[in-house]
């Protein structure tokens, strides 16, 4: 482990690009509005955030690769007047190429080109070329850039040079950690402008490309998937329901994942854009069709007492839901994790191995999954798991108010019960009525604040399975910032890229 | 409370050092007739038999199939008075019959079986996750630790790459990668991405091959086939000339995008006919409903373990 002034520095390290990163990158690089990516086998995510260090190119992600650049650089053809302009493609082929390889290599790896950059990709363009056009040159060029390491991977590495083990990043390097952390995607002109002129050399510098870039659409939107991977959420469009049972799930699927996007670019706008704002709101943003669902009168930004935040809203609440019934233990370990950063070991990791007892039919979801108070070994974790979870029992599995319950056999509906006793050593210990006042303590718990600085950290730095001392270094600067600016994700993002953490790496 | 009778509490999953003296001499057999080539053993017949046939027929295919959820064991588990060489598969509803069904598919396969029951996964995962174990022998913590056996005869040995495609995991239902959705796992146990579409795995097989006898046609599949070189020759330079910058750890990341490339160039190498293409009715929902045989590697499991 490499410390500067104390801090656990990041190894010298590449990472892939993510599906999400990989269609922003070709966008912008070829001005297409195809996402190629979204055919790729999904990423693999790690702490639940698909930008960490495991992503590989594996045989079946290398052909999807290749099929993918094949496509882009044929349908770039069309555009070679603007791309590749040629004036005497016949006797100066050569030199339009070069030209060519300069700028659009440069572009396409957000770095200068060395020599070797510039020898095989002129070498690749010859052999596409020969016995063939100009035009077939350039789209070998292009299809051999968009599966290059250059392009499919962000290094940290700096430039050769080691000090003391430490390797400082290259202006182009912090350019694209900037980038691609705030937007998900390359960088712009004035950001590589800002590389080039020695603006990121310092950590002011660094702060306001970071502000600007957070303000843009792409920031926006990169944004509303950070929060949606901090919860887990973004699997609503991948979540199913049993049609016989919640027959109306299929038709909302959809807008409850535009509420989270629309409900977090508001929440941006209108407020801090602190923790609280995002558990703790009392309104939301929503279509006519989850409106009713909902049980609210109107459409658009509408006033949601009995729904608070983003944990109360369809996402989230689907999502930690089964197909046929609430799934409390899935929202209560979601709560615990997600929010909290309580980490709970799974049955297995704790050698619990017991074959639970047959469900009862005739008993309501929340006395079926009490019986795990019932035995010692079961109840060491669900006495904390449990009743965050039977807070949420007002919400069915596709996030709808109900105020009773049918269990098999029953001749009235039974009311539900989501009063709860929350005690794990929290500063929000304390007895809650439901899932609304829970979700306003937890807005309102330093624990959770705490939380959310890791949480954001965790996405940003990438590292996944190793973090641990990396983030207790984030976490030392985080405390000693002032108190204002410990809490909003755009100032969680601006402490980690002022520091050292964001710039240094680890000799290899 | 002083009785539990509502739990009924499993045997914890036995150590090597707690599997019964009987556990023990049967693995130890097993393994050893395989491992030194005892023919006596009819499982060692039926490995002769396989390799004598590839010789002059078809290479040799190594296939996993997974059925999550199960059948019901009395579909398929050996009965009393049955032998692991020596069974009925042919009773109504039994889940195997189509391998002795000589009337349906020409002749019975049924000595080609060998069963094989008992055997304790010792995954330390719950029964879902177990499928993870399968062919990793892994205990698993998320995911196991090591490489998968299909992936260890096809890369790490090398027997898929005179194969256009090395090595592939198919399934029905849900592309997940979690452990208990997919048999197959590369060095480190890192989950391998699956294939649900049916028309993406006739991709994977015949895309690129020639259909017909058609000379323009050859001559630019072989073109093709000459870019696509090209291109890997410069992934190849531009990869190696990155993974001397890098340390080990990034090294191995680079290692295994080279592999990747390299099973890319057996792919191109091909020259074949292709079959006709499959038509798609309808599209492939990103999130059909669970569903149940997957091979290879797949499976679906849609309740989480509360």
């Amino acid at each position: 482990m490499v410390t500067v002034d104390g801090l656990n520095i990041l190894p010298a390290r590449i990472r892939r690009l993510t599906n999400a990163e990989y269609n922003a990158s070709v966008q912008a690089l070829l001005g297409t509005s195809e996402s190629p990516a979204d055919e790729f086998p999904p990423d693999t995510r790690q702490h639940g955030y698909t930008t960490n260090e495991a992503q590989r190119v594996d045989p079946v992600l290398s052909r999807a690769l290749d099929a993918s650049a094949t496509a882009l650089a044929a349908a770039a053809r069309a555009d070679f007047d603007n791309l590749a302009p040629c004036a005497d493609a016949t006797g100066g082929a050569e030199a339009c190429a070069q030209s060519f390889i300069a700028s659009f290599g440069e572009k396409a790896y957000r770095r200068p080109l060395d020599d070797d950059d510039r020898a095989s990709l002129l070498a690749l363009y010859e052999a596409g070329a020969e016995g063939a056009s100009y035009e077939d040159g350039i789209e070998l060029v292009i299809r051999g850039i968009l599966q290059s390491p250059g392009f499919l991977y962000l290094t940290e590495i700096g430039d050769g040079t080691v000090t003391d083990n430490v390797a400082t990043l290259t202006p182009h390097e912090v350019a694209s950690e900037v980038s691609y952390t705030i937007t998900g995607g390359p960088p712009d002109a004035a950001l590589l402008e800002a590389a080039v002129d020695g603006t990121l050399d310092t950590p002011e510098g660094v702060e306001a490309e970071v502000r600007r870039l957070f303000a843009t659409e792409a920031g926006q939107t990169h944004a509303v998937q950070l929060i949606r991977e901090w919860l887990g959420i973004d699997r609503i469009a991948a979540t199913a329901k049993d049609a016989t049972i919640y027959p109306d799930f299929a038709g909302v699927r959809d807008a409850m994942g535009q509420e989270t996007a629309d409900f977090v670019r508001e929440v941006l706008k209108t407020t801090p854009g602190t923790v609280a704002d995002f558990l703790g709101a009392d309104w939301t943003v929503i279509d006519p069709a989850l409106a009713s669902v909902y049980g609210v009168s109107g459409s658009g930004r509408v006033d949601t007492p009995d729904r608070i935040g983003l944990l109360n809203q369809g996402a989230f609440l689907s999502v930690y839901g089964h197909a046929h019934e609430t799934a409390p233990v899935l929202r209560g370990v979601a709560v615990m994790r997600r929010v909290t950063c309580f980490d709970i070991e799974l049955p297995t990791n704790l050698n619990v191995q017991i074959v639970p007892p047959v469900p009862d039919p005739t008993k309501t979801t929340r006395e079926r999954f009490e019986v795990h108070a019932l035995d010692a070994d079961c109840a060491q974790c669900h006495r904390n798991i449990d009743p965050l979870g039977f807070s949420f029992e007002l919400f069915d599995s596709m996030g709808a108010y109900r105020a009773e319950e049918w269990p098999k056999d029953a001749t009235a509906g039974i009311p539900i019960d989501s009063v709860v006793e929350v005690g794990f050593g929290m500063d929000f210990d304390g007895p809650y009525d439901d899932s609304n006042a829970l979700a306003k303590a937890l807005a309102a718990s330093p624990t959770v604040q705490d939380c959310f600085a890791r949480q954001v950290f965790r996405s940003a730095a990438a590292e996944g399975q190793s973090s641990d001392p990396y983030e207790k270094s984030f976490h030392d600067l985080w405390e000693a910032v002032p108190s204002d600016q410990q809490g909003a994700l755009l100032d969680i993002l601006v402490t980690y890229a002022k520091s050292q953490l964001f710039t240094l790496r680890g000799a290899p | 409370m002083k009785s539990r009778p509502m739990f009924r509490r499993s045997p914890l999953v036995p150590g090597p050092s707690t599997m019964t003296p009987r556990q023990a001499l049967a693995r130890r057999s097993f393994l050893k007739s395989v491992g030194s080539g005892l023919i006596a053993l009819p499982f060692v017949d039926m490995l002769a038999d396989s390799v004598a046939r590839a010789a002059d027929d078809q290479p040799l295919k190594f296939i996993g199939i997974y059925h999550p959820h199960g059948i019901s064991a009395e579909y398929w588990a050996m009965k009393d008075g049955d032998t692991e060489t020596s069974f009925d598969i042919a009773y109504e509803n039994c889940s195997l019959a189509p391998f002795d069904d000589a009337a349906t598919y020409g002749k019975s396969y049924k000595d080609k079986i060998i069963a094989i029951e008992g055997i304790e996964l010792l995954s330390s995962a719950n029964g879902h996750d177990t499928a993870a174990t399968i062919l990793t022998g892994s205990r698993v913590s998320g995911k196991p630790s090591n490489l998968s056996l299909d992936q260890y005869l096809a890369v790490t040995l090398g027997l898929g790459s005179s194969n256009k495609v090395a090595s592939a995991a198919l399934a029905v239902g849900t592309d997940g990668s979690e452990a208990g959705m997919t048999l197959s796992y590369g060095e480190g146990g890192a989950p391998l991405p699956k294939i649900i579409d049916p028309v993406k795995a006739f991709d994977l097989f015949f895309a690129g091959f020639v259909i017909g006898d058609d000379p323009a046609a050859a001559e630019l599949a072989a073109r093709q086939r000459a870019l696509g070189k090209s291109v890997i020759d410069f992934l190849d330079g531009d990869i190696n000339r990155l993974r001397g910058k890098v340390g080990p750890r990034e090294q191995q990341k680079l290692d295994q995008h080279l592999t990747s490339l390299r099973e890319l160039e057996s792919n191109s190498r091909r020259r074949c006919r292709r079959p006709l293409v499959p038509h798609r009715t309808s599209p492939i929902p990103p999130s059909s409903p669970p569903s149940r045989r997957t091979m290879a590697a797949s499976p679906t499991t849609t309740s989480s373990p509360t």
